[in-house]
């Protein structure tokens, strides 16, 4: 028996059991402990004598102290504790909100009549923030709320541009040849992941916003669809799907260290052809899993229908989540809420079935329960066009119907919504640190 | 943004950030005390002593990139609090049903996995530690000594002591059933 120095199977045995034996998952009393430390108080820094002393004379008796007058050191201490809280009150004033999960709602960015637009909440009055040649649409704020993308077209050309929250420091980074494309920021807000067509292929690079050569990834034998999410919490991953030459749909982890780029390994069974199969995939908030769109035959009824599925980080663990009681009912494109306990959903029938309608829906994203309806129903099946998106603190849900142009604000607790009167285009709203 | 970015700004008072960073540990946290305590109850105790314990203390890590070292010796501390503090109770460790596995070769790696937890469960709390902070958490043993409190000869030598007892107890408990006869079923 060949035995390699310092390994023994043994121990590696044991290291496996404890892999299966823990099941480790986020545990469900995990929000009961931070409610708890969000109402715990931090111990200032200033108490933690082993900062800027070494651990020994941290903890050695302090008789250097004896001989030292009093009044000076309490002078001292003082004005150290004024300094200390200045510097606290400017650095809180510079904090910007993470990338991911809750925020405070800032600006609401529009399009408007070729122009963009902000105001500061649903029922404020706007103001024109962005003019310029042919029409300005799709503003996006970055993560950190300082950026707006935007789209500029140019007698039919797509120009990808960004400038400052206020408007101000304009500046092209991409020109789009014809074709689908998407960007969408990097979660440092110093970059942009994009898929434009060149050369009638579809091509993936990181687009930085300071000007410099975007870097080009590729996915071996795979094409990159416009499907592109960043991984969280520490947003250096990217998931993209991709089609392969066999036609079948997978998605693709770009690790953000530099390390080969690898597939999930999802079925695909283009029922409904490569458009759709395992698209929309959305991150949970933990970075774990991943939620997206599956298309499968419904055993029960025969029926061939969009259904919303979760599935591990490595694409381990695959589940469906309680959709629709009614098979004639389409469940796709999952939107996780701002602190990650909601889903989002798309709902519609087909227009074969009496004309068909388009709605949104959210339900609990551990799966516990099936979706609830909320607002409007819009007529036209699989046309309404919907697109939909969380305000950054989660309270309202904005969804934009294609075909009947309108935009709606919907309250995702009681499913009550109005119209929005100023704008027929989906509004992006800034997030602002909590 | 980093983890160090994140660890930062937890350490400014940013709330949003420690929940980003503890939920990104929590996973390992509560599989790491379930092994340790044996108790899902005081894996939960432990769990939120150590977390709350991070929140309140955190201001005072001195170097960010060692914070998953940090929480873990924390965890840890808890645990062994916990054990000394209560009394102890029956484990509580889940066990699948061998009727969810279909191959005999699924059987056998059921049985691995139940003889490991019970060999685990016949350790000290504080052995029990060192080997979940070596074999679980992946750390080197330098480094589990150092969490511990305790001298790497120490360590080291808790660690040989605990794995001769695990292997002991499962070479005494697993023994393999005879073939049934007329060969294996297809």
């Amino acid at each position: 028996m060949t035995a390699f120095p310092g390994f023994d199977p043994f121990e590696r045995r044991i290291s496996e059991a404890f892999e299966e034996i823990t099941d480790a998952r986020r545990p469900d009393y995990l929000d009961d402990i931070l409610q708890l430390t969000a109402r715990t108080s931090q111990r200032p820094r200033w108490t933690f004598p082993e900062r800027w002393l070494p651990v020994d004379l941290a903890t050695r008796r302090p008789t250097a102290l004896m001989g030292v007058r009093l009044r000076p050191m309490l002078l001292f201490i003082a004005l150290a504790l004024v300094l200390a809280a200045l510097a606290a009150s400017y650095v809180g004033s510079q904090r910007t909100p993470l990338p991911f999960g809750l925020a405070r709602n800032g600006l609401i960015a529009y399009p408007k009549d070729g122009a963009l637009y902000v105001r500061n909440a649903l029922d404020a009055d706007g103001h024109l923030i962005l003019r310029g040649e042919g029409t300005l649409s799709s503003p996006y704020f970055s993560p950190d709320g300082k950026l707006l993308g935007y789209v500029q077209t140019i007698a039919g050309v797509d120009h990808l541009m960004v400038a400052n929250a206020d408007g101000s420091n304009v500046r092209e980074l991409l020109k789009m040849p014809v074709g689908d494309w998407n960007a969408v920021w990097r979660p440092d807000s110093r970059a942009l992941a994009a898929v434009v067509q060149a050369n009638l292929s579809p091509r993936l690079s990181i687009v930085p916003i300071d000007g410099s050569a975007p870097t080009p990834i590729e996915l071996g034998s795979a094409v990159p669809t416009t499907d592109l999410a960043w991984r969280p919490p520490a947003g250096e991953d990217l998931l993209v799907r991709g089609r392969r030459d066999d036609r079948t749909v997978d998605m693709f982890i770009v690790p953000g260290d530099g390390s080969p780029v690898h597939a999930l390994g999802l079925p695909s069974e283009l029922l409904f052809g490569t458009d759709w199969d395992n698209s929309g995939p959305v991150w949970t908030l933990d970075g774990a899993r991943i939620a997206y769109n599956r298309v499968a035959i419904d055993p029960a009824s025969g029926i061939t229908n969009f259904r919303v599925h979760i599935v591990n980080a490595d694409g381990t663990g695959d589940q469906a989540l309680p959709g629709p009681a009614d098979p004639k009912v389409m469940e796709a494109w999952p939107a996780f809420s701002p602190d990650g306990r909601t889903i989002l959903v798309h709902r519609w029938t087909w227009k074969s079935n009496n004309g068909g309608e388009g709605w949104v829906a959210v339900l609990p994203a551990d799966g516990s329960g099936p979706a609830r309806d909320i607002g409007p129903r819009i007529p036209g099946g699989e046309d309404t066009g919907l697109i939909k998106t969380w305000s950054p603190d989660g309270t309202r849900v904005l969804m934009r119907s294609d075909n009947t142009r309108e935009a709606f604000s919907i309250d995702p607790m009681t499913g009550a919504y109005e119209r929005l009167d100023w704008t027929s285009d989906l509004p992006d709203w800034q997030r602002v640190a909590r | 943004m980093s983890g160090r970015e994140l660890v930062e700004r937890a350490q400014r008072g940013d709330h949003d950030a420690f929940a980003v960073l503890a939920t990104a540990a929590s996973a390992r946290l509560d599989a790491a005390a379930r092994l340790i305590l044996r108790d899902r109850e005081l894996a939960r105790d432990a769990v939120q002593n150590a977390l709350v314990r991070a929140w309140r203390d955190l201001p005072g890590l001195r170097d960010p990139d060692r914070f998953d070292a940090w929480l873990h010796r924390l965890l840890v501390n808890a645990c062994l609090d916990e054990a000394r503090r209560r009394r102890r109770r029956p484990a509580e460790v889940e066990m699948l049903s061998t009727a969810m596995f279909s191959t005999a070769g699924e059987v056998h790696h059921l049985a691995d996995r139940d003889l490991v937890e019970r060999a685990l469960g016949r350790l000290e709390p504080e052995n029990r530690a060192l080997v979940v902070l070596h074999y679980y958490l992946g750390y080197a043993v330098p480094d589990a000594a150092a969490s511990l409190g305790i001298s790497l000869p120490a360590a080291k030598s808790r660690l040989h002591r605990a794995l001769a007892a695990m292997r002991h107890a499962l070479t005494s408990e697993f023994t393999p059933t005879a073939e049934p006869e007329g060969g294996r079923i297809s």
